[in-house]
């Protein structure tokens, strides 16, 4: 797993890469890019030529190496001449111009180191925007229980995500740029009609039905960022740097504007802290709150899948990296409304509930309620407030929680 | 009263959510809905100002602002709000839910509403009941209201506190089987499912047909 640092300024980026080799494997490479500066530049040069139409990627990059791509926002000096950019402006020339893995951007988003509005800046070409001061945490590189410590329901382990977004867009190759990604991301035309203005509106500007929207392309989606020429030389000179892009690119999508929502996806832990009854009252001690963490963490050992395995996406849950379910089908199936019912008449056991921060279930004591910025059913989300080791905001968000 | 409070703003929100779905979606045939089929000088309260609203311990809806809610009727025209009132500062709870109906009647618009309320201190209305009435929260009477007591019948429901007196208010418009439904929804809602108050007004109000119950 090769991590490089980015940052004009060694001895910073130095530090990154401690705090990055304390929490991963010791066979992870994790190191700083030397002379970054050079390297941005080649970057700069493929843009040009992509935007002549020439063949792109004949120059050598570090950038085609990496698997995971650190870098901070501040604006970079690249030459002697007042040429910069912007932590963010790298993370856009690496995800379209080089085979570049996953991209994090640091500092983005001056603010709350937990955004209580959980919508996770779509926008940004980062793959994951975080704080410097989080670059070191574990749950970032690594997948583990949730122990109490900050470990956002919004994280994906970046080497899982990695994979992830690499297995995507082999599967994206073999149907080319004429066909749809929807069947890829689990998502047929029931489940794009329940999509979120905002979901709908980042594929496409000019769809207007779900059916419009499940026959657009990897082109037609690659034509939101590059004009008709940089989509054509894109895709017949350097497919594979436009597939990683697409791939990259929905991945962000699936899990910022339709799972983080939850009208349409939902994983294994919203699901339960929505629907307890799911989970296996054989397999698990329901009067322990830790028992539900990890049932949440192997759904098909602990959840009801003799129910549930109907409303499994596997086609979404290999691309999320986290089993996921159909939740728009869950809301309105009459099975499922049964066993509420049921639930719902009886003398019912302790009930924990999901903390966003932290990945785990906690009672409702322990639990600070906030609103989410989603404007939906189920936008009230708690927290376990973690305020001595990380910030939040925007604070009004718990007001009105 | 807290846990109370929360309940129905919990349905409130949920009604606000799918009246405004309906009301946008409806607002695309006719521009001028709003207008058009209620009283020149309402608007509606959308989501967040609910919320905002509901955090204190006593207040209501502004005299000229009220929820839509999506009517399930086969009347002309019809245009269906809540407006609140309530009080929990003192030692007995005060709270008055009006919902107000318009539509189309013999060619004319009316409009009519029903004030679901908490018991009254006094032997007389102390009970949780509903009554008719010509205005919509504001003591005003509507020009369109039609012409009925404001005060009789004083009809009992089956309510024992305001969370179930508001399902009950719902069902008035919804009729079982739809209320149902809307409860079940709203309870798989991590907090709203957690919540006693919510769970009981499901098991008491709509859970079960009266007709099947009695069989």
């Amino acid at each position: 797993m090769h991590i490089r640092v980015c940052d004009d300024d060694a001895e910073m980026a130095e530090e990154w890469v401690e705090e990055i080799r304390k929490v991963v494997p010791d066979s992870f490479d994790v190191s700083a890019i030397q002379e970054a500066g050079t390297e941005i530049t080649k970057l700069l040069n493929r843009k040009s030529r992509v935007e002549k139409g020439d063949a792109p990627v004949e120059e050598a990059t570090q950038f085609d190496d990496l698997d995971i791509l650190v870098v901070d926002y501040d604006l970079i000096h690249l030459d002697d001449t007042g040429g910069r950019t912007t932590g963010e402006g790298i993370a856009r020339l690496a995800r379209s111009y080089a085979k570049c893995g996953a991209i994090v951007v640091m500092n983005q988003f001056k603010g709350p180191q937990f955004d209580l509005g959980m919508r996770g800046h779509l926008d940004s070409f980062a793959d994951i925007n975080v704080d410097a001061e989080l670059i070191g945490s574990a749950p970032l590189w690594q997948m583990h229980l949730p122990d109490g410590s900050f470990d956002p329901t919004t994280w994906t382990p970046l080497p899982d995500l990695l994979a992830a977004a690499r297995a995507l867009s082999g599967k994206l190759a073999e149907g080319g740029f004429g066909a749809s990604p929807m069947p890829h991301l689990g998502l047929d035309v029931n489940a794009i009609a329940e999509l979120s203005d905002t979901a709908f509106g980042f594929l496409s500007q000019t769809a207007q039905t779900a059916q419009e929207l499940a026959a657009v392309t990897l082109r037609d989606f690659l034509g939101r960022y590059f004009d008709r020429n940089g989509v054509e030389c894109l895709s017949q000179q350097a497919p594979e740097v436009a597939f990683d892009f697409t791939a990259f690119r929905l991945i962000k999508w699936l899990d910022r504007a339709v799972l983080r929502p939850m009208d349409v996806l939902v994983d294994a832990a919203h699901l339960i802290d929505r629907l307890p009854f799911l989970i296996n009252g054989d397999k698990v001690e329901l009067a322990d709150c830790d028992e539900w963490t990890k049932a949440a963490a192997d759904p098909t050992a602990h959840l009801r899948w003799d129910v549930l395995e109907q409303f499994h996406n596997q086609a979404a849950s290999e691309v999320l990296a986290r089993p996921v379910f159909d939740w728009y089908r869950i809301a309105n199936h009459g099975a499922i409304d049964a066993l509420q019912d049921d639930y719902l008449s009886k003398e019912t056991p302790s009930r924990f509930h999901l903390a966003e921060d932290t990945s785990r279930f906690v009672p409702s004591t322990a639990l600070t309620r906030f609103r989410a910025d989603f404007h939906n059913f189920g936008d009230r989300r708690g927290i376990e407030y973690l305020q001595d080791v990380v910030t939040y905001g925007p604070q009004r968000r718990m007001r009105f929680g | 009263m807290q846990r109370q409070k929360e309940a129905v703003f919990q349905i409130l929100n949920q009604i606000s959510q799918q009246g405004m779905d309906w009301y946008r979606g409806a607002k695309l045939e006719q521009s001028d809905l709003l207008r058009s089929r209620s009283s020149e000088k309402y608007e509606l309260i959308d989501t967040s100002e609910l919320w905002n609203i509901g955090s204190q311990p006593s207040g209501s809806f502004s005299s000229k602002k009220f929820l839509v809610l999506e009517p399930h009727t086969h009347d002309k025209e019809p245009f269906l709000g809540i407006w609140l009132r309530w009080d929990f500062t003192g030692e007995r709870p005060e709270f008055s839910l009006f919902l107000g109906f318009w539509s189309i009647v013999n060619d004319e618009k009316s409009f009519v509403a029903f004030r679901f309320e908490a018991p009254e201190i006094g032997s007389e209305h102390d009970y949780y009941h509903c009554q008719p009435c010509r205005n919509f929260g504001d003591k005003e009477d509507l020009p369109e209201a039609v012409a009925i007591s404001d005060r009789f019948p004083t009809i009992p429901l089956n309510a024992g506190n305001i969370v179930e007196l508001t399902v009950c208010a719902l069902m008035s418009t919804l009729g079982r089987e739809k209320a149902k439904a809307f409860m079940l929804s709203l309870l798989k809602d991590s907090e709203a499912g957690s919540n006693e108050y919510l769970v009981g007004a499901y098991n008491r109000c709509c859970k079960s047909s009266y007709v099947e119950m009695a069989a």
